[in-house]
């Protein structure tokens, strides 16, 4: 056959003959499929597969963002989740075909007609996506290198360690969302447009600054004045910090003479200030804790004990009874290392107490329950429930 | 009219058990592949050569974006160029066509 001649019905009537069908078996338009006469190189192409989510998100024209450097798995984000991307290989070969008439197309027809399908590139691979976790260490690593420990040094810190939020969300692998939240977590300011790590001693003492007011002042709780803080502190903090951590920690309470008033975030000022006496500490007796981290925070905040779930954990069979830090960002990210760390550091745990260590793993698919089902070992003690380790003794 | 409205196309995906090879070791391009019919019933057939396929039609559970790398100043960028949402798939062992 002359590769050249274009085909017509005869030829395609004499091949099903050839094939012993007739042409009554088969609808009465019949497609001839060609390779596009346009280069078909497709390396600057590729299959994207979708879930009903990315479908969505496309189909309203957002922006999905890939990232990943050299050295890092590739991920997909959405405004708000994140996707780990893998290459999946197939055995079979994709044609991409343009023209191509399905059953419905043709199934009225009824004359004998021939149209023509092209193929504009063939694939083997497409990329394959799994709904994952925003990938967050390498946030902590360059955070790192710029932490804010005060003014007096600043002339340490060089201006290409600094990084604002396009700058992140442009090299974390984490969808928009993701990012925002992590970072309303961490204690960040930003100065300059620039986020910073607040240096825990420096975040210590500003804020200790601050809280002081409220015995000099003779405030109540609620009424924290925002302009008499920042007058009265500005000489030795800068503003911004002032600003940063007056929105990290209050919230709006009343307003008295037209005068909007706030009140601190008891939970996040307790927590803080237990971070802070743990800090650096191994172990602690944890009578003498309880005593020093009620006397820490402001008089009238109960420092109650459930706010330690996730930054330390309490041994009561030791004798004395002991506190040691834990921070939940210490943790591997990979599940099984995580619980491992979790049962050598305490053997059996509660639900609330277990909750804050692996609510960052979980995702939608597999929620904390679902986690604890999998990789822990559950029990019961006094109509409490238990986690232990799943191959424990 | 939304503003994925552009993204139906007229691209579909034929998928063929195995690869193509070409007799000759001239490239692909402008070559003719086989011929596409449907039975009566909706079944599709395609004759490659001396081959006869039977396949299925069927639509894409996860359906694919076609997307074009694009370098520019702002680094790559692809473009969703098309969404793809349904398939004609070959994956019984073809049958040879013996001429008398």
């Amino acid at each position: 056959m002359d590769e050249n001649k274009t085909r017509d019905l005869d030829d395609v009537n004499e091949m099903l003959k050839l094939a012993k069908l007739g042409e009554n078996d088969v609808l009465s338009t019949s497609q001839t499929v060609y390779f596009t006469s346009d280069n078909l190189n497709c390396d600057n192409f590729k299959f994207l597969e979708l879930d009903q989510h990315l479908l969505e998100e496309i189909k309203q024209g957002q922006t999905l963002y890939i990232k990943g450097d050299d050295d890092e798995n590739v991920v997909l984000c959405t405004k708000d989740r994140t996707y780990d991307v893998t290459g999946a290989e197939t055995s079979n070969s994709l044609l991409l075909v343009k023209n191509m008439a399905f059953f419905d197309d043709l199934k009225d027809g009824k004359e004998r007609a021939l149209q023509t399908v092209t193929v504009s590139g063939v694939f083997y691979d497409y990329l394959s996506v799994t709904p994952g976790k925003p990938h967050l260490k390498k946030l902590r690593d360059l955070l790192d290198k710029s932490v804010y420990k005060g003014p007096e040094h600043e002339y340490e810190i060089k201006n290409e360690d600094l990084y604002g939020y396009d700058d992140l969300i442009k090299i974390i692998q984490a969808s928009d969302q993701e990012l925002e939240s992590v970072l309303k977590q961490m204690n960040v300011v930003t100065i300059n447009g620039k986020i910073r790590l607040l240096d825990v001693e420096y975040h210590f003492r500003a804020l200790s600054y601050m809280l002081k007011l409220i015995e000099e002042n003779s405030w109540n709780l609620d009424e924290i004045d925002f302009d008499e803080t920042l007058n009265s502190l500005r000489d030795i903090i800068p503003e911004t910090i002032l600003k940063n951590l007056f929105d990290k920690y209050t919230t709006e309470s009343k307003i008295v003479d037209g005068l909007q008033l706030y009140s601190y975030k008891e939970r996040e000022i307790c927590r803080f200030f237990a971070q802070i006496l743990l800090y650096g500490a191994g172990k602690f007796n944890l009578e003498e804790f309880l005593q020093a981290w009620r006397e820490s925070v402001p008089e009238g905040m109960t420092c109650d004990e459930e706010l330690l779930h996730g930054i330390a954990i309490i041994d009561r069979k030791s004798d004395p009874p002991v506190i040691s830090a834990f921070p939940e960002e210490e943790l591997p990210e990979e599940i099984n290392a995580r619980f491992n760390k979790l049962f050598k550091a305490k053997e059996k745990w509660t639900v609330p107490e277990i909750t804050p260590y692996i609510q960052r793993v979980a995702t939608d698919k597999m929620d904390v329950n679902a986690l604890l089902a999998k990789f822990a070992r559950a029990s019961n003690s006094q109509g409490v429930k238990f986690y232990s380790a799943k191959h424990a003794k | 009219m939304s503003p994925g409205d552009h993204l139906s196309s007229d691209l579909a995906i034929l998928e063929l058990q195995g690869d193509l090879k070409s007799h000759s070791d001239t490239g692909f391009e402008g070559k003719f592949i086989g011929d596409l019919h449907f039975t009566k019933s909706g079944t599709p057939v395609l004759i490659i050569g001396h081959h006869l396929m039977f396949g299925k039609e069927m639509k894409m559970e996860k359906p694919f974006a076609l997307l074009e790398k694009q370098t520019g100043d702002q680094g790559t960028e692809y473009m969703v160029k098309t969404i793809i949402t349904r398939k004609i798939i070959f994956k019984t062992r073809p049958k040879p066509i013996i001429s008398n």
